[in-house]
């Protein structure tokens, strides 16, 4: 129960609402429009259009993917196909990582790496998806379905 | 020079300090760490210049690497190399910083030149896979937000840091 606007207003009459609560931050957000000049805009729209420039390149024959790469230390270990239902122990630069299928999507589990970030990307389903697992160097890769023309595109 | 000496080694010891504390939180990209001691970079890059703002990249990062245990490990290698292109790229540009360009601009260009070398750094030393680049537009998209973070957190902080770390500094004689 503290004191009410009020109480603090019969302490100091001088007071007004506007200066009783504004911290920095509230303020610098509402000075923001200040802080950003011309040029900040047009980087930040540069560097969104070329992300999108970047994605669509990139995703120009997105489909449903079939074949899957399973790779440790940059060598393939496995392929697998999508359609079919696995769940095979990977061999990592750490310990043994799961990586398993369900007939569409395919994704890692029980991870020994610190941070289990290849379990969050999830499942993947899409041609030219994939997972990283950093500490533990394994690397899961869907095949491009159509035509594998991406590494011309990005070397 | 010692005021100098003195001022320097406190930004390198609070860039210690964020870069270690905020290696502690787990984030599910590393592209969407914040990388708060960028603004450390950033406002020596202002005050001073290149020289100094290398020189307290270099000792952050070792620094920040004993205490969390990962010295010379990939990751500090990830660290150093995409620290280093961060501060360089941000000194190319912060003789624009008010002709076109405010801190929040320039701290985007350090956060995607980071960014950058850091994916470039992940394919030469752990994954040899071009497919990596997949990933880029996520990560170019993730520095623009941190990027903009980091720089307005600078701009809070330029006068009131340059006053208490030049005060210290003059002080402490």
């Amino acid at each position: 129960m503290g004191k009410g606007v009020w109480e603090i207003k019969a302490i100091y009459p001088d007071l007004k609402e506007n200066q009783s609560n504004d911290s920095a931050f509230v303020k610098t957000m509402s000075q923001l429009k200040k802080y950003l000049v011309p040029g900040d805009y047009l980087l930040i729209v540069f560097i969104l259009f070329l992300a999108g420039a970047i994605h669509v390149l990139l995703h120009q024959n997105v489909a449903q993917g079939e074949t899957a790469i399973v790779s440790v230390n940059g060598e393939e270990v496995y392929r697998l196909s999508l359609k079919e239902i696995h769940d095979i122990p990977i061999l990592g630069t750490i310990d043994t990582v799961h990586v398993q299928t369900n007939g569409s999507q395919i994704w890692l589990h029980g991870s020994p790496c610190p941070y289990k970030i290849c379990e969050k990307m999830g499942k993947i389903h899409l041609a030219g998806e994939l997972i990283v697992c950093v500490p533990n160097r394994v690397l899961v890769r869907i095949l491009p379905q159509k035509r594998d023309d991406l590494d011309a595109t990005t070397m | 020079m010692s005021h100098k000496t003195t001022q320097i080694g406190l930004m390198v010891a609070t860039a210690a300090i964020l870069f270690s504390v905020e290696s502690l939180i787990p984030v599910p990209f590393p592209w969407f760490r914040l990388g708060l001691a960028n603004v450390i970079t950033l406002l020596a890059l202002k005050w001073w210049g290149l020289k100094e703002s290398v020189f307290i990249v270099l000792l952050r990062v070792v620094i920040g690497s004993l205490i969390t245990g990962r010295l010379l490990q990939p990751l500090f290698i990830l660290s150093l190399g995409g620290s280093l292109a961060g501060a360089l790229g941000m000194a190319g540009f912060i003789r624009f910083n008010q002709k076109g360009l405010s801190l929040i601009g320039i701290s985007i260009i350090g956060s995607v030149l980071k960014n950058i070398a850091q994916l470039i750094l992940t394919y030469l030393l752990i994954i040899s896979e071009t497919h990596l680049v997949i990933l880029a537009p996520a990560m170019l998209v993730a520095s623009i937000i941190t990027g903009f973070i980091t720089g307005l957190i600078a701009i809070i902080l330029d006068n009131r840091l340059y006053k208490t770390v030049i005060r210290f500094g003059s002080n402490s004689r």
